[in-house]
């Protein structure tokens, strides 16, 4: 429609030549876009497709589960035993770990103090009840001959770990038994660590 | 590469997952449209928000589009739906669009001169369908088909509609001229 046929069909169904003049320039407005324009759609477009294909394998998944009768029911069973694990592992009295040393090498033990309730501790006494086992700082020579030390609780409510440095004097089995007090002395919960020493150092 | 020879293959490129192609398409498209937007809503940055919305909607819903020969005019109805809805939920449309009128005349006379200016108000004095038809018929030269399908009428309706529009742009433009003040009746 740009041919002379066209202006004429045009400029005949204008009332005045004019006024088919004033909107025949608005045809060489010339405004543009920034030059980021593009950009932002292909961009917006990017983000809009992987919130789609993230979409889309969540309904997967919930096919997935929908096709399998049984899952409701393994999830159960799973999340029965999970949470029987977190609670064996949390308020049992004891939880043990049976790790391999050498003699006369010192060792840092860290003790996961995460999922103990931090609050209702006041205080922490480690425990070495065999004689193959004992305590070892440079810096402190005489802990060897500690057999329990206590940890004040107060440096130990932002950390996650309880650190022991212990050294095996002897082959066989020793345990580090931590018992955890509150302010009342009653024993909140317990941890034990057992290791087996053997070689020479 | 013919935008309107390949059309069809860049569509289906597009929706193929081909980026390629998917910026062939807004390289191709994106002047006109923004233009479209530009007689839609008055404003230079409005404009490039409503090209960049209608473009997510349109790439979104693309397998929809029937006829990929008219893609520019659905993406043109697109992007008046959803100028539509924003002016539904505007509360001071008039006075912002005479205002960015006058502030492009005093920024960037080098893309509108002041008598374009003056044109564009006397044309935004016309009710949006009567407007929109001027836009697309007379300035962006749309056939009587891609102007149906950018307003969703009958072609039919699209020439009776577009016979209309340019005898109320002559009284007005004639009136102001004149320097009296003539009242464009609604049919």
């Amino acid at each position: 429609m740009k041919n002379d046929d066209f202006k004429n069909q045009l400029k005949d169904g204008y009332k005045d030549q004019k006024s088919f003049e004033a909107i025949q320039s608005l045809k060489s407005i010339s405004i543009q876009p920034t030059p980021y324009l593009m950009t932002r759609i292909l961009h917006n477009l990017d983000l809009r497709q992987q919130a789609q294909e993230n979409l889309t394998l969540k309904s997967r998944i919930k096919y997935l589960a929908q096709q399998f009768k049984f899952w409701p029911s393994f999830s159960v069973a799973l999340a029965t035993l999970l949470i029987s694990f977190i609670f064996f592992k949390n308020f049992n009295k004891t939880s043990e770990i049976v790790n391999y040393y050498q003699i006369g090498q010192a060792y840092i033990i860290r003790v996961d103090i995460r999922p103990l309730p931090k609050n209702e501790i006041a205080y922490a006494e480690i425990a070495l009840n065999d004689d193959n086992i004992e305590f070892t700082s440079q810096k402190y020579t005489e802990l060897k001959l500690q057999k329990k030390l206590v940890v004040n609780w107060d440096s130990m409510l932002e950390k996650q770990y309880l650190p022991i440095v212990v050294k095996g004097t002897k082959e066989g089995s020793s345990k580090v038994i931590v018992n955890y007090y509150d302010s009342d002395h009653n024993l909140v919960t317990s941890q034990e660590v057992s290791l087996y020493f053997k070689g020479g150092a | 590469m013919s935008l309107n020879k390949n059309l069809t293959q860049i569509v289906q490129n597009v929706l193929a997952g081909d980026k390629t192609s998917l910026a062939l398409l807004i390289t191709e498209t994106q002047p006109s449209l923004f233009l479209f937007c530009f007689h839609l809503t008055k404003n230079k940055q409005t404009s490039e928000d409503l090209t960049h919305d209608t473009f997510l909607k349109a790439i979104s819903s693309l397998k929809d589009l029937k006829n990929p020969e008219l893609l520019l005019a659905w993406l043109k109805k697109i992007a008046r739906n959803l100028h539509l809805d924003y002016l539904k939920s505007a509360s001071n449309r008039n006075q912002v669009l005479v205002e960015d009128y006058e502030g492009l005349n005093g920024h960037q006379t080098s893309e509108i001169s002041d008598s374009q200016i003056d044109t564009l108000k006397i044309l935004n004095q016309l009710d949006e369908e009567d407007r929109a038809i001027l836009v697309l018929i007379d300035i962006q030269e749309c056939s009587y088909q891609e102007a149906a399908e950018t307003l969703d009428i009958p072609e039919g309706t699209v020439k009776s509609r577009l016979s209309r529009a340019r005898d109320k742009f002559s009284d007005l433009y004639t009136s102001k001229k004149n320097g009296t003040n003539s009242k464009i009746k609604s049919s």
